[in-house]
């Protein structure tokens, strides 16, 4: 991360332009009912904070560089094995032609959960591509791959993830996105024990959970999940908002019927 | 009255040439020494030129000083919206002018929206396609 810092600090000599520090900090709180997936689902509250910085360059009009560190936390109170802490190194390149720009975002790090059989090392590859219709509206569709290690592979994963969105500006610091996303990969269904038996001899099997996970396997299965969005930003001024978001949408595996999952998540947060 | 009104005004018509026509030639008599009427002292002369050209001067400073202070004035009723300018373009990172300092003001804005993009942009792939902050999920 300090090479890639020295680095942009280099281009941005080279190039005469500045290095622009930015960043961001936000925390919130909300219902995700999709934190954990079993019959019926298993949801929780939770509480989630996040903190990134790091170091943009602008290599001309239509070139910028970004290389920063980021937090994510998510604390579930009703299934305290699958909160989370991830720590994660993150660049990005961006070429805008015109209306047009295309982003790589290459990320890594580490993540911690409540159940240490759970933790590993995280690494995503996103492109996105962002058309800016008109100065208030801006189109985005992004493909991303993560891939998740854990200590025990029952957890670990592989995603591929598609998403499209609208982000509409209604007023000067107010924004509205609507957002679609299909996602396929493997996923951890937590299974009654009565079942498991028969779950286990399939694509995976485990043991049995703790906390809210009591009573149930986890389950590790191929699965595809179709989710959609809308969120709410609403800028207070000096970088303070305010956000409000909703998903709503299903998975669906091997090992049970459809699944639906939502959540309602709102936070507060502050950019520079 | 209306009589006596047209009466006074013909009077004064008439009179304002003929002292006209009285003070140019007393200042023609003081400018030029030929004209001098025997037993005049030149030197009085000299010194009532002398006053009369200081007089002038004195109505040339004083117009001076009026034009000054009207500057002082404009300069004044300029000074909020200088300071201002002067400000916002020591704010951007050095002195400028207006124009300077309002395409610093918008390439700022310029930057500020870049870099929103950018959040937006890497938060979009992240499984929450709005772009919240948020990237939960399992």
């Amino acid at each position: 991360m300090l090479a890639a810092l020295a680095a942009l600090a280099l281009l941005a000599d080279d190039s005469g332009g500045g290095l622009l520090l930015e960043g961001a900090v936000a925390a919130g709180a909300g219902y995700d009912g999709g934190a954990a997936l079993g019959p019926g689902g298993l949801g929780s509250t939770a509480g989630t904070v996040s903190a990134a910085a790091g170091a943009a360059v602008d290599l001309g009009e239509s070139m910028g560089l970004y290389a920063g560190a980021r937090l994510d936390g998510l604390y579930y109170a009703d299934v305290a094995d699958l909160s989370r802490t991830e720590v994660t190194g993150e660049a990005s390149a961006e070429v805008e032609l015109g209306r047009l720009a295309l982003a790589a975002i290459p990320s890594g790090g580490w993540a911690w959960h409540g159940d240490p059989s759970r933790d590993g090392p995280v690494w995503t590859g996103r492109l996105v591509l962002r058309f800016r219709a008109a100065e208030a509206l801006a189109l985005r569709t992004s493909y991303a791959h993560a891939s998740r290690g854990a200590a025990d592979p029952v957890y670990a994963s592989e995603w591929d993830r598609l998403t499209a969105g609208v982000e509409l500006r209604l007023a000067e610091r107010a924004f509205i996105s609507v957002w679609a996303g299909a996602g396929w990969g493997d996923e951890v269904i937590y299974v009654p024990v009565t079942t498991a038996a028969a779950a286990a001899k399939g694509p995976g099997g485990g043991r049995s959970g703790g906390g809210g996970l009591a009573g149930s396997l986890p389950v590790k299965a191929s699965a595809a999940e179709r989710k959609a969005g809308i969120d709410l930003e609403l800028g207070l001024g000096g970088g303070f908002h305010v956000e409000l978001g909703a998903t709503l949408g299903w998975v669906e595996s091997e090992v049970a019927d459809p699944i639906a999952v939502f959540s309602l998540l709102g936070q507060t947060g502050w950019r520079f | 009255m209306r009589i006596i009104r047209l009466a006074v005004l013909t009077a004064l018509t008439a009179a304002t040439p003929a002292l006209g026509q009285d003070q140019t030639r007393q200042q023609d008599r003081v400018r030029d020494p030929s004209t001098h009427e025997p037993g005049a002292v030149p030197d009085q002369d000299r010194l009532r030129t002398r006053d009369q050209d200081q007089l002038k001067t004195g109505a040339t400073g004083e117009a001076t000083l009026t034009k000054k202070a009207g500057a002082t004035e404009q300069a004044r009723s300029q000074e909020p919206a200088r300071i201002k300018e002067q400000t916002r373009a020591q704010v951007g990172g050095g002195q400028g002018t207006g124009d300077q300092a309002r395409a610093r003001d918008k390439s700022s804005d310029r930057a500020q929206e870049r870099a929103r993009d950018r959040q937006r942009d890497r938060a979009h792939a992240s499984g929450q396609g709005g772009g919240s902050g948020y990237r939960g999920g399992r």
